[in-house]
């Protein structure tokens, strides 16, 4: 027993500071998003690697699920669509029990792998209209490992880290600077890239209160994207062969902004198998949006002309204005029926915006989003000797509607003026589930 | 320096599993677009039979102060003032030319407002035009007034109203809400004045200018002299509107012969008596650029501007992202 609380204390200890991410958006597995994410006490399958990592422990079998997920947002201001990109990718999850000193214990991990962009990054100026949520933080690898223990009295531990990666970059340039003609610069280049892990923890804790009633809590640390880009360039500028027009000048860029923001979740829950065929399974999430920074690049620069620096004038860059998200709390209610070997699924969450009306000169649009989904699942037989037990397909098929918000700018010179936003997003996902 | 130095890091970067996004990637188009731009001039493209970013230019004659309106079937309707190949040298006239795309030559500009009035002085120009149900109405400057005139033909002939519509005032920028008209105009005082209408005929001016130059901030694009007002109606999404209004602003006063290098910008008012500055202190349209007009249709915006190209000045566009 001592064992496994160890392991849990060396993930929690290897967590960092951690990030956002596509299944925080568009839910986790199909079963999960057939029953709107309502899943910190009801998940059954290797979607507890996201939705609480304690209930990996909760089943003997080994694991694997593997599911593919899409989500097509239709995101519009003033009725004409933004174009935000779809979010689609494969969604696997393994789990693997075993026992150490007489106790349950299992590991997991949790993959959601885009097939556009492994992860996108990219910064905007603060006064750029964009969906916040959406534009993103759909758009990058989601990992997680996670080990869990079943303890006495029906109490399931569990811990574990999601992983991610920083970019510190510098590129030097040294040498010849053409001028006038820049095609004949003669510059030595190095380049130096840091790409550093970042782990962020996640804990759950999951009680089998009752033969029907299973409650649970989890725990996702925030994060955000640390983009940190250095440009210098040093040298003469003139024509190579030449008496140089400025000797030993310099320019030094440097790009610091943030991204792929994620908020520190805290989610409580129950499932209640209310009768042989019915499982009802709420939860109710809290998300520390209040701590949302302007992603916005910081931008220093410098620059040494030597006898024309007085020809130049760069102004300094304006303090970025503060985006003022706060915290929401997000309810999520899922249903499931089981007859047979069939099961049919239905969810509501309602995610309140954290972002206030965009009065002024940020633009991180945002509106709440009212999410109904239904799903089903059938099992199979297993495949012969391989696989002896069902095989499980689930489908889920979701829609997401952001009635429309308007924006009203104070200023009459406002750069974007006054719109309002709206949408709906649909997604889908279907998952096999196989049990060994 | 080139860009493929740049290379190696974008590999490297994206090898370890970072896509950064270009410009095509999804969430930038149709963003809501007020009169603030930023306008860019057009860059030269040889593909195109225009001279970007020139859309009428003459060795000989000089054009200024353009005015745009919509054309029917696509495109823009240009009217702008010419120099008169008559004597004696100065006297000008407002010509008309349609463009059917932005990258396309315009038609052959056509005369369509001369000076045939005395209190003309022996010059129009400096259009500003506004739609009054189907009709335009132009507001030119002539003499030391400013006029009117109408066209219910789609503006390819002009009935003039007898007698300037305000006096002691040139430069018109026009704007007009279905309701109240507004009329911004330069009267040598330094600064940008206004008119308001409920008729089109009968103005009553503010008493103290709109815009004046930012005398206090030496490094703003308009510290020196502002000038060469446009007015615009703009309605927004949320459903209320804004008046906006695009001026040439000087920094520095021309020394000798030296041409005044004007940059553009842009000031915006809820009301037409309060008006607020972009912030920032940074033009909509870079210098050299003066004499602007816009058109804004849907979530893109053009913007003609006047600019010297080699000797004579000529009437360049601009456009929103």
């Amino acid at each position: 027993m001592k064992a496994a609380p160890a392991a849990l204390a060396l993930a929690l200890a290897a967590a960092a500071p951690a990030r956002a991410n596509p299944a925080d958006v568009y839910g986790f597995g199909a079963r999960g998003q057939a029953m709107a994410g309502a899943q910190v006490a009801g998940a059954d399958d290797t979607s507890a690697a996201y939705y609480n990592p304690a209930l990996l422990a909760a089943s003997p079998d080994i694991r694997i699920d593997v599911g593919y997920q899409q989500a097509h947002p239709r995101l519009t201001i003033d009725d004409r669509d933004t174009d935000v990109d779809s979010s689609r990718g494969l969604a696997i999850g393994l789990a693997v029990p075993g026992r150490l000193l007489g106790a349950r214990l299992a590991i997991g991990a949790g993959l959601f792998l885009p097939d556009q962009h492994i992860t996108r990054t990219r910064t905007l100026a603060s006064g750029q209209p964009r969906f916040q949520l959406f534009d993103n933080r759909p758009q990058r690898l989601f990992l997680a490992a996670n080990v869990a223990t079943r303890l006495p009295h029906g109490v399931y531990l569990g811990a574990g880290i999601a992983y991610m990666s920083s970019t510190q970059g510098t590129v030097a340039l040294d040498g010849v600077v053409g001028f006038p003609d820049p095609e004949v610069s003669q510059l030595d280049m190095a380049i130096d890239v840091d790409l550093k892990t970042i782990r962020y923890p996640q804990a759950g804790v999951a009680w089998e209160m009752l033969p029907w009633l299973t409650v649970g809590a989890s725990y996702r640390g925030g994060f955000h994207l640390q983009i940190d880009q250095t440009f210098d360039i040093t040298g003469d500028v003139g024509t190579p062969g030449f008496p140089p027009v400025v000797i030993d000048g310099s320019l030094h860029l440097r790009s610091q902004a943030q991204d792929l923001f994620q908020p520190a979740q805290l989610t409580g829950g129950a499932a209640a198998r209310l009768t042989p065929r019915w499982t009802v399974a709420f939860d109710l999430a809290w998300h520390r949006w209040s701590t949302f920074e302007n992603p916005a690049a910081h931008i220093e620069l410098g620059l040494d002309l030597k006898q024309f620096q007085e020809l130049v004038d760069i102004p300094p860059q304006e303090p970025l204005p503060l985006p003022h998200f706060h915290d929401i709390a997000i309810p999520r209610l899922g249903v499931e029926h089981t007859r047979g070997r069939t099961r049919w699924r239905a969810g509501y969450a309602y995610e309140p915006s954290p972002a206030p009306p965009q009065r002024g000169a940020t633009n991180f649009i945002d509106n709440d989003k009212h999410t109904l989904a239904l799903g089903a699942g059938v099992d199979r037989a297993g495949l012969g000797g391989i696989v002896l037990k069902p095989i499980s397909f689930d489908v889920a098929l979701g829609l997401t509607w952001l009635p429309e918000r308007t924006h009203a700018k104070l200023i009459a010179a406002d750069p974007v003026g006054d719109y309002r936003s709206a949408g709906v997003i649909i997604t889908g996902s279907v998952t096999s589930r196989w049990r060994f | 320096m080139r860009l493929l130095h740049l290379a190696p890091l974008a590999l490297a970067v994206s090898a370890c599993g970072f896509g950064l996004a270009d410009d095509t990637s999804g969430g930038r188009d149709d963003l809501p677009l007020s009169g603030a731009g930023p306008f860019k001039k057009l860059a030269f493209d040889g593909d195109t039979p225009l001279e970007e970013p020139w859309l009428a230019t003459d060795p000989v004659f000089e054009f200024t102060e353009p005015a745009l309106m919509p054309r029917a079937g696509g495109g823009l309707t240009a009217y702008v003032t010419r120099e008169s190949a008559a004597e004696p040298a100065g006297d000008t006239s407002i010509w008309r030319l349609e463009q059917a795309a932005i990258d396309q030559l315009p038609d052959a500009a056509v005369e369509v407002l001369v000076a045939d009035r005395t209190w003309e002085e022996g010059h129009v120009g400096a259009p500003a035009i506004v739609a009054e149900g189907d009709t335009l109405v132009m507001f030119y400057a002539g003499g030391t007034g400013i006029g009117r005139a109408d066209s219910t033909d789609g503006g390819h002939t002009w009935t003039k109203w007898p007698a300037p519509i305000l006096t002691d005032a040139t430069s018109p920028g026009l704007a007009y809400d279905g309701a109240t008209w507004l009329l911004a105009f330069v009267d040598g005082s330094g600064g940008i004045g206004l008119a308001r209408s409920t008729d089109g005929h009968e103005f009553t001016r503010a008493a103290a200018p709109i815009v004046v130059p930012r005398a206090d901030d030496v490094k703003a694009f308009d510290h020196a002299a502002v000038a060469a007002p446009a007015l615009g109606w703009i309605e927004e999404g949320s459903g209320r509107g804004h008046w906006a209004l695009w001026y040439a602003g000087l920094k520095k006063l021309p020394v000798g012969t030296d041409a005044p290098l004007y940059a553009i910008g842009y000031a915006a008012s809820w009301d037409g008596a309060s008006w607020s500055l972009l912030a920032g202190n940074r033009p909509v349209t870079a210098a050299p650029a003066g004499d602007p007009a816009v058109l804004l249709e849907g979530n893109h915006g053009v913007m003609a501007f006047a600019a010297v190209n080699g000797r004579r000045s000529a009437i360049g566009l601009a456009i929103t992202p």
